[in-house]
């Protein structure tokens, strides 16, 4: 990455702004680990802080930014990872704090976490209705999701909508797994209900 | 309970079939997307510790923190054209806008060095729009006109082939990659990564340089990256007070690609864009300013 940073831009001839690799923790040096930069981090866990946030409730509209903002962190605390928790552990913690800092914020601006209908949604054409109808269920699936208490839709969202084990959730949220398991049934029965309001109204 | 419990998705599943379309429904992060944010965060931190920053906060406060700075932009500028600017003959304004900078960096005015091929070549001093580049999300995401492979699983244990985010990219096939020849795979992930160093570049002069920002993402040769190309140029023609130029382009581009992952920034672009450019028009009728 720095080679490349450092090079001029092929097209533009342009320096390219330096990157700052972020030195790995010399503890996972001594086990053996490879150094962790933050591009390695990125690489191998850029989708995982993604779900993570989703599940601690940033809408999905905010999903990017948000993901952006935990890589900054991470870019800035690196150095003080030593290694004793894995790293998914270590991004998770993270992802919850910027997630609780979001939502806090999102409270007082619910203009901006309002899914917007998609711009085009009167094109007639078939590709815009599906669209919108994907739409449409994203954002029932994220009212629903909210309605969940957080420590159920975190359990939920990571369970049923990204297909992590359960046993790997309880390392997450630091809970006994049949404590998971409980969160997630009761999750169900919420959700359940959710999508049963939703149809007696017409939303589904 | 039970170890046996089952994703409602899965086939043996036994989710309510609404609930599991539901489900099924949630956008996954896609390889583009990801792309795309790794260039914002490469963006952010070769900028230094102050605006990765600046950038990790900006996402929250946006409109209220716009609209102070935008603010006080409009009473330092209409206080520097009174007292300052007016005092003093046209040569001497270069001068005057070296020292003034900081002041400047504070309110939002910046000077604007114009690319000679966009037919000036003078230094000029835009105002911005009261949105300042910290402010604004820097960038949502990217298009879907690469597929959307959902990213290895990266609780699965298992670790990409290499430690790069270029390998998500490679892995997700998203670099245009002809057969046949042993450095065609370098070559098409090198075109990606051509791109997200010239996105990356771009976005990190909007603040700063913003014609240039736009001659560089309207340069040609952008295939891969075309939305987030988008979302910079509307955000280059409103620090340009091309008002008019961001809203035809923002308009463009949502009609076009109303779902992107871009759409949400360009729409908050646009709104910025008829807010300022409204502004502009009553200014205008004074005036002649630009934006109409």
């Amino acid at each position: 990455m720095t080679e490349r940073a450092l090079s001029s831009h092929p097209r533009t001839g342009m320096s390219l702004l330096a990157m700052h690799p972020v030195q790995s923790p010399t503890e996972a040096e001594r086990n053996g680990d490879p150094a962790w930069t933050l591009e390695r981090v990125y690489a191998e866990h850029a989708p995982f802080v993604w779900r993570a946030l989703r599940a601690h409730g940033v809408r999905d509209c905010d999903l990017d930014d948000l993901t952006h903002e935990v890589f900054l962190v991470v870019h800035r605390k690196l150095a003080t990872f030593e290694g004793r928790s894995r790293m998914t552990t270590w991004l998770f913690a993270i992802a919850a704090r910027v997630a609780s800092d979001y939502r806090r914020s999102a409270r007082m601006r619910r203009e901006r976490v309002v899914p917007d209908p998609p711009a085009g949604s009167t094109d007639a054409s078939s590709g815009a209705d599906e669209e919108l109808a994907l739409a449409q269920l994203r954002a029932a699936l994220d009212s629903i999701l909210d309605e969940l208490p957080p420590d159920q839709r975190v359990v939920f969202a990571l369970f049923e909508i990204d297909g992590i084990a359960a046993d790997e959730i309880a390392s997450y949220v630091e809970a006994p797994l049949n404590t998971v398991y409980s969160r997630l049934r009761l999750a169900r029965e919420h959700f359940v209900k959710g999508v049963a309001r939703r149809r007696a109204r017409g939303e589904l | 309970m039970t170890d046996s419990m089952r994703r409602w998705v899965d086939a043996e599943g036994d989710a309510p079939d609404a609930a599991r379309h539901l489900l099924k429904s949630a956008r996954q992060p896609d390889s583009a997307t990801m792309a795309s944010v790794w260039a914002r965060v490469e963006a952010s931190v070769a900028a230094g510790p102050v605006a990765a920053t600046a950038a990790a906060r900006a996402v929250q406060p946006l409109w209220r923190s716009a609209f102070v700075k935008g603010g006080i932009a409009v009473v330092v500028v209409v206080a520097a054209a009174t007292v300052g600017l007016t005092r003093r003959g046209p040569e001497h304004r270069s001068g005057e806008v070296a020292r003034a900078a900081p002041v400047r960096a504070a309110v939002g005015l910046q000077p604007v060095q114009v690319e000679p091929a966009l037919g000036r070549s003078a230094s000029v001093q835009v105002p911005l729009a009261p949105i300042v580049p910290s402010q604004v999300p820097p960038a949502i995401p990217l298009p879907a006109a690469t597929p959307a492979t959902p990213l290895r699983e990266s609780t699965s244990g298992a670790r990409p082939a290499t430690n790069s985010p270029r390998s998500i990219l490679r892995d997700a096939s998203i670099a245009p990659e002809p057969s046949g020849t042993a450095g065609a795979h370098s070559g098409g992930v090198s075109e990606l990564d051509a791109e997200i160093a010239l996105v990356s570049s771009a976005r990190a002069m909007l603040s700063t340089a913003p014609a240039q920002a736009l001659v560089m993402v309207d340069g040609g040769g952008m295939t891969l990256l075309q939305h987030e190309r988008e979302a910079i140029a509307v955000d280059a023609l409103i620090r340009l007070g091309r008002f008019t130029d961001a809203i035809a382009r923002a308009d463009r581009f949502l009609a076009a690609n109303p779902q992107s992952t871009s759409a949400p920034r360009v729409r908050i672009l646009r709104d910025t864009a008829a807010r300022e450019g409204g502004q502009g028009v009553r200014q205008g009728s004074r005036d002649g300013d630009t934006a109409r």
